[in-house]
């Protein structure tokens, strides 16, 4: 029973993290619609849940947001799971802690693996009516520093509100492995 | 345990791929048209409350503009008030014309209203984004190429792409979106507008012969298919036309304000 709570739980939340990203914050003044809620919810998964799950919960969301969404179906999903595994294999290798560097570091590379990734995938569908690849385009970069700004904040926040609360996020070394 | 991660990866992205396979062939269609219908008025109570917030913070930022305009408008609400009681008397002789001619020209335009359930959001905004997401697909007879209009009848943008329940919009000021107009000046000057830089509209290709004036106002040409003639969309703000082009660039200024659309109105086509 209580695990099929969960599962409800766990569905209800990605259905609020799409809802909130595609139609509240895309609609907000410029500077604040490049908060990225769908990446800041799988960051924060990344932390606080196992790797399966986490995989579970990325194509959950990369499916709605497929679904909701008029580029290619699919595109989100595997993005999604594409930055889980990146960003699993740095948390895995790399950034063993649960510091503030590491959150933000991870918080770094996922946002900076998620935009590469998903442009990437725009650019090969619209490789013959596009002309411009999007590195070479001023808005992207300004964008994604705007997004890795914002990214950064919010988990900072969140990690000193958290640090204030609980001792769960006190440097400890994870990988048992 | 590397092994196992490859081995757990390569089964997810068969899964994926599968969704993805059964997605296409329509299978997932019932359950993605059930999720589509459900969560459409959360998406469009969000995206007021956020398009609230987007249009306050756009007053707030352009107050000193605002008093600026002020003071234009004042100054043109004088010469309105002769041209409207000019207008007024040619709407009569207008109108009196029509009885004597019995002439029905009031056309009859089969719309569909929809709500806009969110907006695009991309990094390279100006190349992808001005697009917004409505509540009304192919369900409800719309096409791509179909205009869309606000409540007062202003053009607004065109249909890109429709869903079963939704469709996407370019606003007129996304560089991809191009409509067919005609200025409403002596000539009726054509040609056709595309976004510029996601501010302004712009239309290309007008010879340096015509004569345009600033404030002529702008509206559907007609020639597009499924597009009526006479849809307003703005009025010129700029004219460039150096000598030596062979073309004058003409700025248009949208008469809608794209950050605060709710309601949208799809133009059908003529049965």
């Amino acid at each position: 029973m209580k695990k099929y709570f969960g599962i409800i739980l766990y569905i209800g939340l990605l259905f609020l993290v799409v809802f909130l990203q595609l139609s509240l914050v895309n609609s907000l003044p410029y500077v604040f619609s490049r908060i990225n809620i769908i990446l800041l919810a799988l960051i924060l998964f990344l932390f606080f849940l196992d790797f399966k799950k986490v995989v579970f919960l990325a194509l959950g969301l990369g499916l709605l947001t497929d679904l909701f969404s008029f580029q290619l179906f699919g595109f989100y999903s595997l993005t999604l799971f594409l930055v889980v595994v990146l960003a699993d294999f740095l948390l895995a290798n790399w950034f063993t802690n649960r510091s503030a560097y590491s959150f933000l570091a991870l918080t770094f590379f996922a946002t900076l693996f998620y935009n590469f990734i998903l442009y990437f995938f725009f650019y090969l569908s619209n490789f013959l009516s596009d002309s411009g690849f999007f590195l070479w385009q001023a808005n992207f970069w300004q964008g994604l520093g705007l997004e890795l700004v914002w990214n950064a904040g919010i988990i900072f926040l969140f990690f000193w509100v958290m640090n204030l609360t609980t001792t769960r996020l006190k440097p400890v070394f994870l990988d048992k492995r | 345990m590397f092994k196992n991660r490859i081995k757990q990866h390569i089964k997810i992205i068969v899964v994926v791929g599968l969704l993805i396979f059964l997605h296409f062939i329509g299978v997932l269609s019932p359950f993605e048209k059930l999720i589509t219908k459900v969560s459409q008025p959360i998406f469009g109570s969000l995206y007021n409350l956020g398009s609230n917030w987007r249009n306050d913070h756009n007053k707030s930022v352009s107050q000193t503009d605002l008093n600026t305009k002020v003071g234009d408008l004042e100054s043109q609400i004088s010469s309105l008030v002769v041209e409207n009681a000019r207008l007024k008397d040619l709407e009569n002789e207008n109108q009196k014309l029509r009885e004597y001619l019995n002439f029905f020209s009031q056309q009859k335009i089969n719309y569909v209203l929809a709500n806009v359930t969110s907006q695009e959001n991309f990094l390279d905004s100006v190349k992808y984004g001005q697009n917004i997401i409505i509540n009304k697909g192919s369900a409800d007879k719309l096409i791509p190429g179909l205009v869309v209009i606000n409540g007062q009848g202003v053009v607004v943008g065109k249909v890109l792409e429709v869903k079963d329940n939704s469709a996407r919009v370019c606003l007129l000021v996304n560089n991809s979106c191009k409509l067919a107009v005609s200025i409403l000046n002596q000539n009726r000057t054509i040609g056709v507008t595309e976004g510029d830089l996601g501010l302004t509209i712009k239309i290309n290709f007008v010879g340096q012969t015509e004569k345009i004036n600033e404030n002529d106002i702008v509206a559907t040409s007609g020639l597009e298919k499924d597009i009526p003639a006479g849809l307003v969309l703005g009025r010129v703000s700029q004219i460039n036309n150096n000598e030596n082009d062979v073309w004058q660039n003409v700025n248009v200024e949208p008469l809608v304000n794209f950050d605060n659309l709710g309601v949208v109105s799809v133009v059908l086509p003529q049965s």
